[in-house]
């Protein structure tokens, strides 16, 4: 028999590599969605400082934020199932591990935005009536919202690339169809820049659309224009 | 299923063993990353175009591609064309690069933010453009570049994990082991999950240690009146 029958590209590699593109795109664009929300929600329990569950949110960040995905994804992979009766299938626990592991970054950044709005904008909108949902609502989420978008476009684009690991449970996204050819063809050198490649273009193309969305978002809340 | 953690304790030994390879990897990376930085950083201000073309797409490829596929890329990649790899020396040296790519960002920030009054004052003594880098430029650029090269370096000891896909026995490495051995992977990642923190605990430590210490030791020096 001969071992290196196989080893030749065909073009069914092509759709191999676009099933993974569009694997890879999901799992990022769901999980960042999720997250970013999720983020959202539990920054406004950590700056309103509610008791306990703002210790417990503050204890969920340090360990998601100093912790790697590798370890959390197996964590939730091989072992929530021997412990408990939720057994996820690999992309589920791709999902909501990025989506837990992004919104711990999250928090952090929405947490500094927040503390960044002046406290005169507070005195102000409390002065004039307002209670606190409406003052988070009206006055603060929408000029922390301009301070977010900067560092959460970092974060996305790191979350791209981070998405990679969820190849290592088997989850047939981009990383898997790199790994997928480079075992079938053994042409690494080959394979890899092109899915390296790939990756890229994405980063590219989020970073640009992503800046697009942010000039958006300034050039609608002017109301709120320092100087500089 | 009860939790139990006796018997990922019972191989507490390899787990050691593990973390002892972990730390020697992120200690050479993290020098190796900061060196390399630096470099890049000076070749991406670097007035001579091609040095600056260079180091920018370096910084790019290596900051927007995957480090897994960067890693897969150098450790079955290179043998193809001849040069025979090692799991631990390729995954340090690929951790490094990509980690630099950062580190130069970063550091070339710093530089910038340097007040160009400082470096005319500094011509100004007659020194060459060689020691206005080296003893005014890079000490000031650094000390403001030291808060996020300590993020940079935290996210350095996380991705060390990835090193265990090809197949480094390294704390990571070594607990996949023990989750196979003995059916135990929640205690056994759980253990890690509060072992990687404490990692990153010591590394953001040392970096707010040196914080303190730079900056207490500028506000030490005899101010200029006037």
């Amino acid at each position: 028999m001969n071992l290196y029958q196989y080893t030749a590209f065909v073009p069914h590699d092509a759709m191999l590599i676009w099933n993974g593109f569009l694997w890879t795109f999901g799992i990022f664009a769901s999980s960042t969605v999720l997250g970013s929300l999720l983020g959202f929600l539990l920054a406004l329990l950590l700056h309103a400082r509610v008791p306990i569950l703002a210790w417990l949110v503050a204890g969920f960040v340090e360990l998601f934020r100093n912790s790697p995905l590798l370890v959390q994804l197996f964590l939730v992979f091989y072992g929530l199932p021997v412990v408990t009766s939720f057994s996820p299938s690999a992309t589920e626990a791709a999902i909501l591990t990025m989506t837990v592991n992004t919104a711990a970054f999250m928090v952090v950044i929405v947490v500094a935005a927040l503390d960044a709005v002046p406290r005169g904008q507070w005195h102000a909108a409390i002065s004039s009536g307002m209670g606190y949902p409406q003052v988070m609502r009206l006055v603060v989420l929408p000029q922390a919202v301009r301070t977010v978008i900067p560092p959460a476009i970092v974060l996305a684009v790191g979350q791209l690339q981070t998405s990679s690991l969820v190849s290592i449970i088997g989850v047939n996204e981009l990383a898997r169809a790199g790994t997928i050819l480079n075992n079938r063809t053994l042409r690494p050198f080959i394979v890899w820049p092109v899915i390296g490649l790939i990756y890229f273009v994405m980063a590219k193309l989020l970073s640009h659309f992503a800046a697009r969305v942010e000039r958006r978002v300034r050039a609608r809340i002017t109301w709120f224009a320092p100087a500089t | 299923m009860e939790v139990d953690f006796g018997a990922v304790l019972a191989q507490r030994a390899y787990l050691l063993q593990g973390l002892g390879l972990t730390i020697e990897i992120s200690l050479a990376s993290i020098l190796l990353s900061f060196v390399l930085g630096i470099g890049v950083a000076l070749c991406r201000i670097a007035p001579l175009r091609p040095l600056h073309s260079l180091a920018g797409l370096y910084i790019d490829v290596f900051r927007n591609t995957p480090f897994l596929v960067q890693l897969f890329f150098f450790y079955y990649g290179l043998p193809e064309i001849g040069i025979s790899t090692n799991p631990v020396v390729t995954g340090t040296l690929a951790l490094s690069l990509a980690v630099a790519a950062g580190n130069a960002e970063i550091i070339r920030a710093g530089i910038e933010t340097v007040d160009a009054g400082v470096i005319q004052a500094a011509r100004s003594f007659g020194l060459a453009t060689f020691n206005v880098y080296r003893l005014v430029v890079l000490p000031i650029a650094l000390r403001t570049a030291l808060r996020p090269l300590g993020s940079a370096f935290v996210n350095l000891v996380l991705t060390t994990s990835v090193l265990s896909s090809i197949t480094v026995n390294d704390l990571m490495g070594n607990a996949v082991n023990i989750a196979a051995d003995t059916f135990r992977p929640f205690e056994v990642y759980l253990v890690l999950l509060i072992a990687y923190c404490a990692m990153t605990f010591v590394v953001s430590g040392c970096v707010n240690g040196a914080h303190a210490l730079l900056y207490s030791r500028l506000s030490e020096r005899p101010q200029l009146q006037g």
